[in-house]
């Protein structure tokens, strides 16, 4: 795996009259890895990603892709690049195959039979000659995601590509990910499924009111403080009686648990024991992606 | 690239199930229209003692090689045939951003004004087949008529090269409606817009516009021989003169040489400012 980055925001904005879309995204994406770019609706991923695609114009800032910049004037490093934004944009009237065969006749270089050998990984095959408009959401996806390999690029950028699919969709999407990103293609995925980022993403940037707030490797991330959870009778009095306890925080009463981090699992069965309060289950265990990224956005939402 | 993508675009173009209904709609409109002269003209000359120079000039109109002139000028881009273009224009160029078609190419590396261009020219076939429906349409049930009525098509009088040039120049008539819908169209990004503006444009507007500029005299009145709708006037008349027709009227029109540069000044306008404007959009969701 090369180090290069291959896709650098710098600084990048996008207001739209007050509405500060975008705030000044600073990320970059190393060659070969799988990025994860995280964030609530409305953090400003879609649009972050529009004007890496060269289809909005930043208010500021810059976009380099392959070393190159990229503005929408300028998007010839977008020719290495396939991308599926949003819902896919087909020609409704066309069929799947002919939807493909349209963007084929653009690439003279890719070999006869490419059409077909997209469908097949996809699983389209059956499909391929019905009209795209009467697809179904979870078919368009994967249309979508067709058209965005057609060309073999060396990076995809993904905005919700299982938008829409059932489960079995979205595992053969998360496969096929894998799959490419082991041929050393860069993935660019963004998504709100923290599960399925965590099991393929290598490195995750997270957004939040347009704002980059972390950006780093997953297992950096989750290789955070462990987490005591612990079943007791009352959830909230041993959350209160655990506020005295030092070095505890991220204090949370769930149900009938209670989960904390900074702090053994012993240590807190023996202070939460010599208030009288006995635990009756106790489990230590590392944060997963969905824990931390609530944690991030609550915790800098309370900040701003 | 340009090929490539001006090829792609007439693909669409012609898979798209709006040409062919709206290419059966010309011709349906054109047979229809023919039927009708024939019966008022036969009724008009059985009925009262025509002089003969307006039982000739009736006749011309629905024989050949008269009627086919008449379906060209019936075909004009300010008459039947520009109707029908203002609406496929715009239902075309607009429904590109509802169905973000134009987000493909662009996030595949093409640039803006190519794809632009190459939109607008690919126009230019629909544009071809709309007259040569009409034509087409109009040849075969005015080929009947001229039958029924001379035992011959005249086919002697007939200069086919000339039919020919009648065809491109009629198309290339249609072209200034065409840009100005199309300009509508990148600058509203919405179908209802551009086919409405287009229409009324047609209908309505450049009417009003050469009624007012009438009114103010010289030297506004001669803005009028700038307008579309006269310079298309101008070479539609030359396809009355091409096909040997008598009688064509060239009064208060410009020369063809302006009228081709008048035409062309016009589509360039519209198609550079949809360019202008085009390069500036945002395309989000």
């Amino acid at each position: 795996m090369q180090n290069d980055i291959i896709l650098q925001t710098e600084g990048l904005k996008k207001y739209f009259g007050k509405v500060h879309a975008v705030d000044g995204v600073t990320i970059s994406v190393p060659r070969g890895l799988v990025y994860g770019f995280l964030g609530p609706n409305g953090s400003g991923k879609t649009t972050t990603i529009g004007m890496i695609l060269g289809l909005l114009h930043p208010t500021a800032g810059s976009v380099t892709l392959f070393g190159e910049r990229v503005t929408p004037s300028h998007t010839k490093p977008l020719r290495r690049v396939g991308a599926l934004v949003g819902q896919p944009s087909l020609v409704p009237y066309l069929t799947a195959r002919q939807n493909l065969e349209l963007l084929a006749h653009l690439r003279r270089d890719l070999p006869r039979g490419r059409v077909d050998e997209i469908l097949e990984i996809v699983g389209l095959h059956k499909a391929a000659n019905r009209r795209a408009g009467h697809f179904s959401t979870g078919m368009k996806q994967r249309l979508g995601l067709a058209m965005s390999l057609l060309h073999k690029p060396e990076l995809l950028i993904l905005d919700e590509p299982t938008n829409g699919m059932d489960p079995a969709g979205m595992h053969d999407v998360r496969n096929q990910l894998s799959e490419l990103a082991d041929r050393g293609v860069t993935v660019f995925i963004s998504s709100h499924l923290l599960h399925e980022v965590e099991q393929i993403c290598d490195r995750v940037g997270v957004l939040n009111a347009g704002k980059v707030i972390t950006e780093g490797n997953v297992k950096e991330l989750l290789g955070g403080p462990a987490v005591v959870k612990v079943r007791v009778s009352s959830s909230a009095e041993a959350a209160r009686l655990l506020q005295s306890l030092p070095g505890c925080r991220e204090i949370k009463p769930n149900g009938a648990y209670v989960t904390v981090c900074g702090v053994s699992s012993q240590a807190v069965v023996a202070h939460l024991t010599s208030k009288g309060v006995v635990p009756s289950e106790v489990s230590t265990g590392q944060s997963d992606l969905e824990s931390i990224f609530l944690e991030l956005t609550a915790s800098d939402s309370k900040e701003g | 690239m340009f090929w490539h993508l001006l090829s792609t675009e007439n693909t669409k173009i012609v898979r798209r199930r709006m040409l062919w209904v709206v290419l059966a709609l010309i011709a349906i409109g054109v047979l229809l229209i023919e039927m009708v002269l024939y019966g008022a003209i036969e009724n008009g000359l059985s009925g009262t003692a025509m002089p003969a120079e307006d039982r000739l000039n009736a006749l011309q109109t629905i024989t050949w090689p008269g009627a086919l002139v008449n379906v060209l000028t019936m075909i004009g881009g300010n008459a039947f045939g520009g109707l029908f273009f203002v609406i496929l224009v715009g239902a075309v160029t607009s429904q590109e951003y509802s169905w973000r078609t134009l987000h493909l190419w662009l996030s595949r590396g093409v640039p803006r004004p190519m794809l632009r261009l190459a939109k607008f020219a690919a126009l230019i076939t629909p544009a071809l087949l709309i007259v040569l429906t009409a034509l087409v349409a109009g040849g075969v049930i005015t080929a009947i008529i001229s039958f029924n009525i001379n035992n011959t098509l005249h086919l002697d009088q007939m200069n086919f090269s000339q039919l020919f040039l009648s065809v491109l120049r009629t198309t290339y008539t249609l072209l200034p409606y065409g840009a100005l819908t199309y300009f509508l169209a990148v600058i509203s990004r919405s179908t209802v817009v551009a086919v409405s503006g287009g229409l009324a444009y047609v209908l309505l507007l450049e009417n009003i516009l050469i009624q007012m500029l009438g009114l103010l005299g010289e030297p506004l009145q001669r803005l009028i021989q700038y307008l579309p709708s006269t310079l298309a006037n101008c070479l539609l008349a030359l396809n009355q003169a091409a096909i040997g027709v008598e009688g064509a009227s060239t009064a208060g029109l410009g020369t063809p040489l302006i009228a081709t540069m008048g035409i062309a000044a016009w589509s360039f306008l519209f198609l550079g400012l949809s360019l202008w404007i085009f390069q500036r959009q945002d395309l989000s969701e």
